[in-house]
């Protein structure tokens, strides 16, 4: 057999395993230090993306961060190529918007490949959407398309944070939503979330969501609700 | 496998190799083969074993088993309705699988049956592909949808017979190929070489001497592999009639 014939029919790019994180922006979040924390939290998850050695799974990552402006702050790409910007708090809490644009992202097969392995959704927030008709926008993602097949995660923060929207969020009637009480606790979520994405790409099947994870108690000290 | 009937010369390699992902987590092959030939005609299985459920591996082996005693009885009856085989495969496949449950041995079950009679018999329960070579064309059984977004379909917890993708083609005594695979090799072939890669295979199948040469050359095509793409088990059967 000549051994090189067949090598250009195979994908020559690992498959993608995506992680959406949908960052709450608003004036609240800049208050407390929360913001601060977030950025340093985001900032060390890449951190531990990149410096993972995977050969078979890249984990891409994308943040849409929504306060009066809702924008994507990094498009998706291999955790290795982004160069993160810190984000800085403004605004109302435009929810519903951002899972719009999430929504039409996972729905891009150019962005989302038919091929990628089941992406990871976080939705991080101290308070309540007040945009207009975010519950349908919620129901949408939810319920509708490639995003309600998403593993979905939600961190609330601080008593303000509606837990009882965050909870609709979520992809499994077990799994609860991660709440911290403080500013200084937001990072012992994204660690909690870098791990269990490791885990997940280095395992036999990289899409199934691990059910002992819906169930983990307090395994960092994280409240669930 | 090279057999002659009259007019015909059928030839078949097959392999199956372990991901490096399950190598790594210290699992089984999960996939699973089964070719049998018989008076009537060929069968053809692949089967791949959900990669979470403990007894995934014995479940893909019991698919080949219960296609091949299924297909048997089927076959001793005139009406040839491929829908009324589905019943036989699955209850087969759970007495093949006790004393395990369904949920611990989930594998996917695709199925090709080339009979005697002209025609073939396509059968697929999940993911993977199944593509058939007739007059200059090329048929896919199965359009692959998302990944993640149907990765339960499978012996175990299919909920109906709509879940099985089916089809009867009339061949006669035409040459024909058929290539099987499960997804650890058709999710990772570049969409618009699949046609090519197909082909090769039929050119390099052809050129071997016996079954061991053409076996031993899927396996090698499925060894080198590109590593980044390699994570999956890797299964296939090149089938061509000329």
């Amino acid at each position: 057999m000549e051994n090189k014939e067949f090598d250009g029919f195979v994908m020559p790019e690992a498959r993608k395993l995506p992680v959406f994180l949908l960052l709450d922006v608003s004036t609240s979040m800049g208050r407390d230090s929360k913001m601060d924390e977030l950025n340093r939290s985001v900032r060390e998850m890449i951190d531990t993306f990149r410096k993972e050695q995977l050969v078979q799974v890249e984990i891409c990552v994308s943040i849409i961060t929504f306060g009066t402006e809702v924008k994507v702050h990094t498009e998706l790409a291999p955790a290795k190529d982004i160069n993160y910007t810190d984000m800085t708090a403004k605004g109302m809490t435009y929810m519903g918007r951002a899972l719009d644009v999430a929504y039409d992202m996972i729905e891009d097969r150019t962005k989302v490949p038919k091929n990628a392995y089941r992406p990871i959704v976080v939705l991080v927030s101290d308070g309540a959407p007040n945009d207009d008709h975010w519950e349908d926008k919620l129901i949408k993602f939810t319920t509708t398309g490639r995003s309600s097949k998403c593993d979905r995660w939600s961190l609330a923060i601080g008593k303000d944070a509606d837990v009882s929207m965050m909870k609709r969020f979520l992809d499994h009637p077990e799994k609860e939503v991660c709440f911290v009480e403080d500013a200084a606790n937001i990072h012992k979520f994204f660690r909690f979330l870098s791990s269990t994405t490791i885990q997940r790409s280095k395992s036999a099947n990289p899409n199934q969501v691990i059910n002992e994870f819906f169930t983990m108690q307090d395994p960092i000290d994280l409240d669930f609700n | 496998m090279r057999e002659k009937d009259e007019m015909r010369v059928e030839e078949i390699g097959y392999a199956s190799v372990r991901g490096l992902l399950h190598e790594k987590s210290g699992l089984p092959n999960q996939d699973a083969y089964s070719v049998k030939r018989y008076k009537f005609g060929t069968i053809l299985v692949v089967s791949d074993g959900l990669g979470s459920k403990p007894f995934s591996a014995h479940g893909a082996k019991s698919v080949g088993t219960a296609v091949d005693k299924a297909v048997q009885i089927w076959n001793g009856y005139k009406e040839k309705d491929i829908r009324l085989l589905l019943p036989l495969v699955v209850s087969i496949w759970n007495l093949e699988i006790f004393p395990y449950a369904q949920k611990d041995c989930c594998a996917t079950c695709l199925f090709a049956i080339v009979s005697n009679d002209g025609y073939v018999y396509l059968g697929q329960l999940g993911d993977g592909s199944i593509y058939l070579s007739l007059d200059h064309e090329l048929q896919l059984l199965k359009e692959k949808e998302d990944d993640f977004t149907n990765v339960t379909v499978c012996m175990g917890s299919f909920t109906g017979y709509a879940d099985w993708s089916l089809k009867k083609i009339f061949v006669g005594h035409r040459p024909f190929g058929m290539v099987m695979m499960t997804d650890g090799v058709s999710e990772t072939i570049i969409e618009d070489r699949r046609e090519a890669f197909i082909q090769l295979l039929y050119k390099r199948i052809s050129a071997c001497e016996n079954l061991s040469e053409r076996n031993n050359f899927i396996y090698q095509v499925l060894s080198k592999w590109n590593p980044v793409n390699a994570g999956d088990d890797r299964t296939l059967i090149c089938y061509r009639r000329r």
